[in-house]
């Protein structure tokens, strides 16, 4: 077993944990005095805000994942191979497509709060997880399939044995790739009231409290680092 | 053993292979030769059903191929391709227990197996059981490769141009590697190759193929001598007489020799044998160590062992070896007559005469 700090999220986790620390400390002993203003939201510590965008991306990415490799997995099968051209495209175009107007359609649809927001998210973390997930796939060499065809191996066998194994690493990319960006446009979930450490952001840019803004981004990209190194240390104890 | 009646390939309107009827032998092997895109390819995925035929029948010891679920045809079948298609992720254990696996052997039959396997192929068990196909030379992976295939035991192996990706020395190593185990193993092995060197060098039989057609289908010597068919004698090239002494081995051709010892040397130059115009002069141990000239216009009277012709450790040629390799040493080295050492004694020469003169008795 390696040594814990030689993990690379060991120093953001900590730096992270250090911030959230002092911020919750200091709303609980400066946070209620006179004269502070709710806007837009109840007001609340910024360990609880982490958990709930904790919550709404890894619900999001949970979904994105298990449906983008599905995906990916569909199109590259010879009978299902037609869509594959029509769903790279998607993808390619998918992600041009700003999260905002994906939040505005779903608004009318099932309302405000954590549903738009977690749906904006699923769909937009799906396409670099489909995308990889092709790219994974059509990078195992001819050869390698054909020899676990000719040795005997049936379609489910070739694909959990050989094509997703050799597949993985591109695929652990596409999901990194993926909750970062969503650890991101989690943000604007605050804008329909999803809350998540957007909040603080967004009613510090409507009451223009630079301090609000400050704690909202430092936090948001210090767990977007945290992120990135969680999916790299996993990749690295999987893969080495 | 694998039989093909009237077995036809199109791909849409493109004929790969046209009405093909031939019948490969138990335990031999039958190399599968044409220049790219004449079928070759095609026919021996028929036979594991990589590929269907669209007429005709493949029959196994009398059974229909497509009267098995492919896979499980595949399973008792050995595949080897080239660029060898071992499993990058997978050790080179695990690598050739995959059939075996898929089997449902037990493991320690699958244990015992492996080690068997890499004896045969002569690998260091604690040296690459657990090394990955990237740490491995081209060599050594075709030999994991071929270790692969036959790991289930199977008693036809498909060879898919095994060798085509390697260097001129490994593949000499290998094919010479094919032709001890098969010695060994005795499996129905197919062949794919546009070698024609590899195909007489390893062949019981040959089937030449030409644009989806079987052109021939006899022994290398026939395929060799074969001088009516213009396809064949374009495809075995000018150089067929020597290809032929590939399948020749010195050792049908040792010649008994004349000898001196160091040690009898002075008394040999007292009693010269006339009818010899050089011995060969072994040490003491028997091993060889030069020639001497038996001229008549050379005077043995003083020093005769600075007579001697010494160094000639290139001459030497092992009786395993084929005259084309004799031939060719004598031509670099501008000799007639080589001697045969094995084991580091002299047991004989082989002469120029008997290399030419030998091609009635082919």
């Amino acid at each position: 077993m390696r040594k814990i700090y030689k993990l690379k999220i060991f120093y953001p986790l900590l730096m992270f944990i250090a911030v959230i620390f002092v911020l919750t400390l200091g709303f609980y002993f400066y946070g209620n005095r006179e004269g502070a203003q709710e806007f837009l939201y109840p007001r609340s510590d910024a360990l609880a805000l982490t958990i709930e965008h904790l919550y709404m991306v890894t619900v999001s990415a949970g979904f994105s994942v298990v449906a983008g490799v599905f995906a990916g997995v569909l199109v590259t099968r010879k009978f299902w191979s037609d869509l594959l051209p029509a769903v790279n495209s998607i993808a390619s175009v998918g992600q041009t497509f700003p999260p905002v107007a994906v939040l505005a359609l779903a608004v009318p649809v099932v309302g405000f709060g954590f549903k738009p927001t977690i749906i904006a998210l699923i769909l937009y973390g799906f396409f670099p997880i489909v995308r990889n997930t092709i790219a994974g796939i059509e990078s195992v060499p001819k050869e390698v399939k054909e020899s676990a065809k000719g040795m005997g191996m049936t379609g489910i066998q070739i694909l959990a044995k050989v094509e997703l194994p050799l597949a993985s690493k591109i695929i652990l990319a596409g999901v990194r790739t993926s909750v970062i960006i969503n650890i991101g446009t989690a943000t604007i979930g605050a804008t329909i009231g999803a809350g998540g450490l957007g909040a603080p952001i967004i009613s510090g840019l409507i009451n223009e409290n630079f301090y609000y803004v400050l704690q909202g981004s430092l936090c948001v990209g210090l767990l977007a680092v945290v992120a990135d190194k969680a999916i790299e240390d996993i990749g690295r104890l999987l893969f080495e | 053993m694998i039989k093909f009646e009237n077995v036809s390939k199109a791909y849409e309107e493109n004929n790969v292979v046209k009405n093909l009827s031939f019948e490969i032998k138990k335990g031999e092997l039958c190399v599968l030769i044409g220049p790219s895109g004449c079928g070759k390819s095609t026919t021996l995925k028929m036979i594991n059903r990589l590929v269907e035929p669209t007429e005709g029948a493949i029959t196994i010891e009398g059974k229909n191929v497509r009267d098995f679920k492919p896979e499980i045809l595949r399973r008792r079948i050995g595949y080897v391709i080239q660029n060898i298609g071992l499993f990058p992720h997978l050790s080179v254990k695990e690598n050739i227990s995959v059939v075996p696996k898929l089997l449902k052997w037990d493991k320690d039959k699958i244990d015992k197996r492996v080690s068997e396997l890499m004896h045969l192929m002569g690998m260091q068990e604690s040296l690459f059981l657990k090394k990955h196909p990237s740490e491995l030379s081209g060599g050594q992976a075709q030999r994991i490769g071929v270790a692969r295939a036959l790991a289930a035991d199977p008693d036809i192996v498909l060879m898919d141009e095994p060798f085509g990706a390697l260097d001129p020395i490994t593949k000499s190593g290998l094919q010479n590697e094919i032709l001890r185990l098969q010695r060994k193993v005795q499996k129905t092995i197919v062949f794919v190759t546009h070698d024609i060197d590899e195909a007489v060098k390893l062949a019981d039989r040959i089937a030449v193929m030409n644009e989806g057609k079987l052109v021939a289908y006899d022994k290398p010597e026939a395929i060799l001598n074969n001088k009516e068919n213009e396809f064949i004698k374009k495809f075995v090239g000018f150089d067929r007489a020597l290809k032929k002494l590939t399948r020749l081995y010195v050792e049908d051709f040792i010649k008994p020799y004349k000898s001196v010892k160091t040690a009898d040397l002075s008394e040999f130059a007292k009693r010269r044998i006339e009818s010899e115009i050089f011995v060969w002069v072994l040490d003491d141990n028997g091993e060889l160590k030069g020639w001497l000239n038996n001229d008549d216009s050379i005077d043995f009277a003083e020093n005769i062992e600075n007579l001697v012709v010494t160094g000639i450790e290139n001459l030497q040629i092992s009786p395993g070896c084929s005259l084309r390799d004799a031939l060719s040493v004598m031509m670099s080295e501008n000799v007639v007559t080589l001697p045969v050492v094995d084991n580091r004694k002299l047991i004989g020469e082989i002469r120029l005469a008997d290399i030419v003169g030998n091609e009635k008795n082919i």
